[in-house]
């Protein structure tokens, strides 16, 4: 294998231009990882991106992109209800994949891709690696050590109103090939606050405490209509569903995925009560606590996420400039992993866990009864 | 109210904590509609003791002179959850309006015999939490009414007073830890009563419990070097699903289904920040449940504000309110807005969370009797 991993992208929509092009094209990451292929269905935003970010090569469909040889892995970054199909035909061509969160909507199809992978020996990373960030492996730690006592409750999560329709530039304003469509984040599969944002609070969460036991959950559809630049979408999915955990020692947890306002500071963050203390976001009983890197970030607020990800170890240089660079940081772990084997936390074990979460949410909440999850997921070691 | 308007004669029954920390030094905010002429405690010498302290002419043991002697108008329960049932009962059949702290009973099917009673005989029963007139609540009431939020769609709270005995206790806390006591009635009453106030009437409810601990020792106050068994379940996990209505009321009424999250445990510490949080789709609302001092505090377009709450009492929760609010019934012959229905709802969504946690399962909650507070209610009975 060359020393440069070959990266194709599946999907040049909001996240790709926004995120994944902007840092993988840049002049730091050379002899690492190189964009050679970009995939997408719209043919002239395909072109205009591929010129944008000069990427050699173009195709309009997966299996084009998969089977040409000009990849060694690619990173998925198609509406999340397409992960599945687009990772297994990646998987199946001898692609290394990274799939942005989520990596699937079932456990049956992150099993697929679990096993497809093992037997062919490729590797996946699937985002969010919540678990990366020192502020969440403190957390863990903390609370591991006692640092506030026993746990007793633990409440994340997101509420978010109309980002997707009304607030993302690269949507509204396209360079070619007519505005990117949002739709699918309230269709099925794969729509839903859950899938979408709330994914983030149940890595997070699992990180820090690892796999839960049990789900029961209340869902329901506050909007049942959307608008795009004009046109009515219908909303086919939950967009406010709640969900209760039973996770660690006898502890619980809430998770809320709310189509509306916007989650008070401190639990975009999770927080952690204990009968000695709690943890709130990144304060330990109202008083910061420290963690690797954190002179990075003080000098923004806690709630800047951009700026608490300037901690993650490739977030170096230009990339602390450029949006989302968690994801960024998730496709290093992924080049790192091909180039040299290094390890990484950011699993497709706790991916598929998370979906388990999910997917037993909407079955707890559609039939009424609480339900097991089967999944598990190894915690790594802590170290700092 | 000028000198020599009628004032209603109360007889207070159970001299414990909460009578001595709640509402007997709080009285004299009360004197223009109501005396207080008799206190009634399980032991004569505290009855006689805390009479003296407080400036009440009689004091009695048990409490049978309170609802045996004429010139009591009204009862004000203030016994343990385990008494409550005889003390009210024995009241309203003797002719005395009752204000009765919570729980009105352990089971609802013993809330609907006291209201049937009450309504029988024509008598005012009260029944505490009065939260949905603690200032703050009537504030946030006319938040959301102002439609500065937008619709609601989710909530959150959670039901903390403090592990008992918290500092200064001065009473054994073991009823607090029996079967039909618990945190789940104990506290949850407050977030229920909110947000079934704020929201809409509970239609159905999930939740999941757990017991931190089997037992614990009372390690200072009068009950130092009491053990304590924990029977029941200490940590609560509640998902509500509250029926409201938006609309002009003018037949294009719709109803949503708004989530509300509640936590009530006696295992972890304080949570510092607001007790709860409405989420709207223009803004969040966040305020304290039992703190008449605390702000609200508003958030739209990425914006915290703070709004000063004008309160009577200098912090805590302000239970001498629901009292008032007794005596002004009586005078004026209005029916009162805290009255049993609202209580007898509330334990509906108590059980129905109990059997959820049991049998794993969402529990509906039957339509209840006019629980909701509608817009048009009155917030205060009278405004002098």
């Amino acid at each position: 294998m060359s020393d440069v991993v070959r990266m194709g992208v599946v999907g040049v929509g909001a996240l790709a231009q926004r995120a994944i092009l902007p840092h993988l094209t840049q002049e730091d990451l050379h002899d690492s990882v190189q964009v050679r292929a970009i995939c997408d269905p719209v043919a002239e935003r395909a072109e205009e991106v591929a010129r944008r970010f000069g990427v050699p090569r173009v195709y309009a469909r997966v299996e084009e992109l998969v089977s040409a040889g000009e990849a060694d892995a690619v990173t998925i970054a198609s509406p999340i209800g397409l992960h599945f199909e687009h990772g297994r035909l990646a998987l199946e061509a001898g692609l290394h994949v990274h799939f942005n969160k989520t990596m699937s909507t079932t456990v049956d199809e992150a099993d697929v891709l679990i096993e497809t992978a093992q037997a062919r020996g490729l590797k996946i990373v699937a985002s969010p690696g919540e678990g990366l960030r020192p502020q969440l492996r403190r957390t863990r730690q903390l609370i591991e050590q006692g640092a506030i006592g026993k746990l007793s409750w633990a409440i994340c999560g997101v509420a978010f109103g109309r980002y997707h329709e009304s607030e993302e530039p690269e949507r509204l304003e396209p360079h070619a090939g007519g505005p990117i469509d949002p739709s699918w984040y309230f269709r099925k599969p794969g729509g839903g606050p859950l899938y979408d944002m709330a994914a983030y609070a149940l890595h997070g969460l699992t990180s820090v405490l690892g796999p839960a036991r049990r789900v029961t959950a209340l869902s329901g559809k506050v909007l049942p209509l959307r608008e795009f630049m004009g046109t009515a979408v219908d909303a086919e999915v939950d967009d406010n569903t709640v969900l209760l955990l039973d996770i660690a020692d006898n502890a619980l947890a809430v998770v809320h995925g709310t189509a509306a306002g916007t989650i008070l500071d401190d639990f975009g963050a999770a927080c952690y009560f204990g009968t000695e203390g709690e943890i709130r976001g990144l304060l330990l009983n109202g008083e910061p606590f420290d963690f690797p890197g954190r002179d990075l970030t003080v000098d923004a607020p806690t709630w800047d996420w951009e700026a608490q990800m300037r901690v993650l170890p490739h977030v170096v240089g230009p990339h602390r400039r450029i949006p989302e660079s968690h994801v960024f940081e998730d496709i290093m772990q992924l080049v790192d992993a091909i180039r040299d084997g290094t390890p990484t936390p950011v699993t497709a074990e706790q991916a598929r866990h998370v979906v388990d979460i999910i997917e037993s949410a909407y079955r707890a909440a559609g039939t009424g009864f609480r339900q097991d999850i089967r999944t598990v997921f190894q915690l790594p070691a802590v170290g700092l | 109210m000028t000198a020599g308007s009628p004032r209603v004669r109360l007889a207070v029954v159970g001299v414990g904590d909460v009578a001595q920390r709640d509402y007997l030094p709080e009285a004299h905010r009360i004197a223009d509609v109501a005396e207080i002429v008799m206190v009634c405690g399980r032991r004569e010498d505290r009855a006689r003791e805390v009479a003296g302290r407080f400036g009440v002419a009689r004091w009695a043991a048990g409490y049978h002179r309170a609802v045996e002697t004429d010139d009591v108008d009204a009862v004000v329960n203030l016994t343990p959850p385990g008494a409550h049932v005889e003390v009210t009962m024995t009241a309203l059949r003797a002719g005395k309006h009752v204000y009765t702290e919570k729980p009105l009973a352990p089971s609802v099917a013993e809330a609907i015999t006291l209201r049937d009673e009450a309504a029988r005989r024509g008598l005012t029963l009260v029944c505490a939490p009065s939260v949905m007139i603690f200032p703050q609540l009537v504030a946030a009431r006319e938040v959301v009414a102002s439609g500065r939020l937008g619709p609601i769609y989710a909530a959150r709270a959670v039901a903390f007073g403090g592990v008992p005995p918290w500092a200064g206790y001065i009473s054994d806390p073991s009823p607090y830890f029996r079967p039909s006591t618990g945190p789940l009635v104990d506290v949850g009453v407050y977030p229920v009563h909110a947000l079934a106030g704020l929201l809409g009437p509970v239609r159905r409810v999930t939740a999941m419990s757990s017991r931190t601990r089997h037992s614990f020792a009372v390690t200072g106050g009068p009950a130092r070097g009491t053990v304590v068994p924990v029977e029941v379940d200490d940590n609560w996990q509640l998902i509500l699903e509250c029926e409201t209505r938006t609309g002009s009321g003018r037949g294009t009424d719709r109803r949503t289904r708004v989530l509300a999250s509640i936590q009530a445990n006696f295992c972890a510490v304080a949570a510092a920040g607001p007790e709860c949080e409405l989420f709207g789709e223009h803004g969040t609302l966040a305020f304290d449940l039992l703190d008449v001092a605390a702000p609200l505090k508003l958030s739209a377009e990425d914006e915290w504000t703070e709004q000063a709450v004008v309160h009577e009492r200098a912090g805590g929760p302000d239970h001498i309110l629901g009292v008032r609010h007794l005596a002004e019934c009586v005078l004026s012959g209005r029916q009162p807005l805290l009255g049993p229905d609202r209580a007898i709802h509330v334990l509906e969504v108590l059980e129905a969370a109990r059997v959820s946690a049991r049998e794993g399962r969402a529990i509906e909650v039957r339509a209840a009797g006019g629980p909701v507070m509608r817009r048009n209610d009155p917030v205060k009975e009278t405004s002098q």
